[in-house]
């Protein structure tokens, strides 16, 4: 009986033991992976690809625990007691020093431990999403007006072939009966002949005309709808719409000055310096934000060499209209939306709006000015409650709004 | 006669749909009638200018020209120039409610999709995974040496100017004025968000939760 109480009693040991190490791996990893968060990843990666300092993968090859130990603890000391590879690492980085870190040893190895797991199953979750690449579904629609005009070519060929037979089977018959030839109409007898049908063609005629014509006439220089291809796919829906970056971080101007600007490529490199892949187009696209900040991604340095990218301008007011952003978004707290559409929503950018007058005096008939707490309006605002009483709804034509000369001069 | 009106009436309704199902190539802007008036010679501020050799309408300031009202700073982007400015600048903005207000209004634009609206390191683009996540304010070390917690005006200020590490500059897009905003907002945050200012005119920290979604106003 003791013997087996003894053997359990061993087994069970055994196993707590063995739990106990295991838990104890996993939570030097887990902590080798936080302190890694903590203070690695604003310059490193576990990959290939340089950020601010070198990728990490595999790092643990080529460099001895010691040297790795001394290197992170103190980077400059290792650099000035004349370490060749420290110095050649130097030299390779642009001199960017690599900060000391005041961390235990044991936490320093669970770091190391952290990059060697994570250098092991790198491959399998490298390059997200490369596989799905551009897909060219534009091509089929594209093709539509040609391949109807082809069914309208074949009817018209059967119209055509079957109206032939038709008569050459009436002849036949004729000929068989004995009937006299039918009486062929030609020019103003034929016109004076079939009155009814001619009247009808007319009137759906002119039915036809108006109607197109009416359509046509509204849509001229109304560009609602508007939707071209840009030369970089940039999709305002994964900006905005996934990632949650405010419209105002790349278009800063739209508070501080008539035009809502376009960001220059210097700032997308404010996330694109690491962000080197897209979930949709890989590294094409960015690549061209690359080539026009002139950004070698290799040597993670600026060539000096830029050129402009020329995008295409959708919402275009004419020059006879005077439109100021920051009138708008900062004083009239207008939310972009308000105007440009669930742009957060929108692959490809579209114009939401028709940016007509009358759309526009529409809005400055309807919005209230926000009046409360807004220092442009303090003194307006005393005036304006004489004149209209203390409840009136203060529209933005109640401030001149609609007046012409507010926009037009 | 009741007959020929019906075909009529039907013919033109199939030919009203016919005219009005046309719609246009959304690739295309549509027509203009006469855009004399539409688009002045003068070129616009993006488009285009064969007077320049680099072609753009909008060109650097003369070396030199300096926007009024401009406040310098003179510390370079070095670590001598962060340690410098870190030691001897100051806000020069009164603390009020104001510029508090603000300043959080500010870093909710520029800042939190990666520092978090509680400055935790936490925001929507380190949330989805694509980005690392910068330092929290309050409990994260610096990667030039010290906690988070303590920089100073002068150094937070020299980051947001000349960026480090993964951040870029932000000196483009928020005025000077604006920095020093942020900068006083950043204050809270580093004190796990509990206000400056008295708890009269204390304005709250935003949360995770209550952070915007890109819109503007609501």
């Amino acid at each position: 009986m003791s013997r087996y109480v003894s053997r359990y009693l061993t087994i069970t040991l055994l196993a707590v033991f063995l739990s106990v190490i295991s838990q104890f791996q996993a939570k030097a990893q887990a902590n080798g992976e936080s302190i890694f968060k903590a203070n690695c990843t604003s310059c490193h990666v576990v990959g290939e690809n340089k950020v601010v300092g070198p990728g990490l993968k595999n790092v643990h090859q080529r460099r001895s625990e010691e040297w790795l130990l001394k290197w992170i603890k103190n980077s400059s000391a290792l650099i000035k007691s004349g370490d060749a590879d420290a110095n050649k690492l130097f030299e390779e980085n642009n001199k960017i020093a690599m900060p000391a870190f005041n961390l235990k040893e044991d936490e320093i190895k669970a770091v190391i431990a952290y990059i060697k797991t994570e250098s092991e199953k790198a491959p399998a979750a490298a390059a997200p999403g490369a596989g799905a690449s551009a897909g060219t579904t534009g091509e089929e629609d594209d093709n539509s007006p040609i391949v109807l005009l082809l069914v309208a070519g074949l009817l018209a060929a059967l119209y055509f072939v079957l109206n032939r037979v038709k008569k050459g089977l009436e002849k036949v018959v004729r000929q068989r009966e004995g009937l006299p030839e039918p009486i062929v109409y030609k020019g103003k007898a034929w016109a004076r002949e079939h009155k009814k049908l001619l009247y009808v063609v007319l009137i759906l005629g002119l039915v036809f005309g108006s109607v197109k014509g009416w359509y046509t006439l509204k849509e001229i220089g109304v560009s609602q709808g508007y939707q071209p291809d840009q030369p970089i796919k940039f999709s305002h829906a994964l900006h905005a719409g996934t990632n949650k970056i405010d419209c105002r971080y790349c278009h800063s101007g739209a508070e501080k000055s008539k035009n809502a600007s376009i960001p220059s490529p210097s700032l997308c490199m404010n996330c694109h310096k690491y962000v080197q892949q897209g979930p949709k187009y890989g590294t094409e696209e960015i690549a061209k934000i690359y080539k026009a900040v002139g950004w070698d991604k290799d040597k993670q340095q600026y060539t000096g060499k830029t050129e402009p990218i020329q995008w295409v301008r959708i919402h275009n007011l004419p020059d006879l209209a005077y439109f100021n952003h920051a009138q708008h978004v900062k004083v009239g707290q207008v939310s972009c939306q308000t105007c440009h559409g669930e742009v957060q929503t929108m692959e490809v950018m579209n114009q939401a709006s028709p940016l007509t007058m009358g759309w526009c005096i529409n809005c400055h008939r309807t919005t209230e000015v926000k009046m409360d707490g807004n220092g442009y309006y303090t003194e307006l605002h005393e005036k304006l409650k004489k004149q209209y009483g203390p409840d009136a709804k203060l529209t933005v034509d109640k401030i001149g709004g609609i007046e012409c000369a507010r926009c037009h001069y | 006669m009741k007959n020929t009106i019906a075909i009529l009436c039907a013919g033109a309704a199939s030919v009203m749909m016919l005219a009005t199902s046309c719609s246009k190539d959304p690739k295309k802007p549509g027509l203009e009638y006469m855009p004399d008036m539409y688009r002045s010679p003068s070129y616009e501020v993006y488009s285009a200018n064969p007077n320049f050799s680099d072609s753009l309408t909008m060109q650097h300031p003369v070396d030199g020209t300096v926007p009024r009202n401009y406040t310098f700073f003179h510390y370079p982007a070095t670590n001598e120039g962060y340690e410098a400015a870190g030691r001897d600048v100051k806000n020069p903005l009164v603390l009020n409610k104001e510029n508090l207000t603000e300043g959080k209004r500010q870093y909710e634009i520029y800042c939190t999709h990666c520092h978090g609206a509680s400055g935790q390191g936490d925001g929507s683009i380190v949330a989805n995974g694509k980005f690392p996540p910068p330092p929290s304010y309050s409990k994260g070390n610096s990667s030039r040496g010290g906690m988070m917690k303590d920089l100073t005006d002068g150094k937070i200020f020299h980051t947001i100017t000349y960026g480090i590490n993964l951040m870029g500059s932000h000196a483009a897009q928020i005025a000077p004025q604006d920095r020093w905003r942020i900068v006083m907002y950043i204050h809270q945050l580093q004190n796990d968000g509990v206000s400056p200012l008295g708890s009269d005119s204390a304005i709250a920290t935003a949360t995770k939760d209550s952070s915007k979604v890109t819109a503007l106003a609501k």
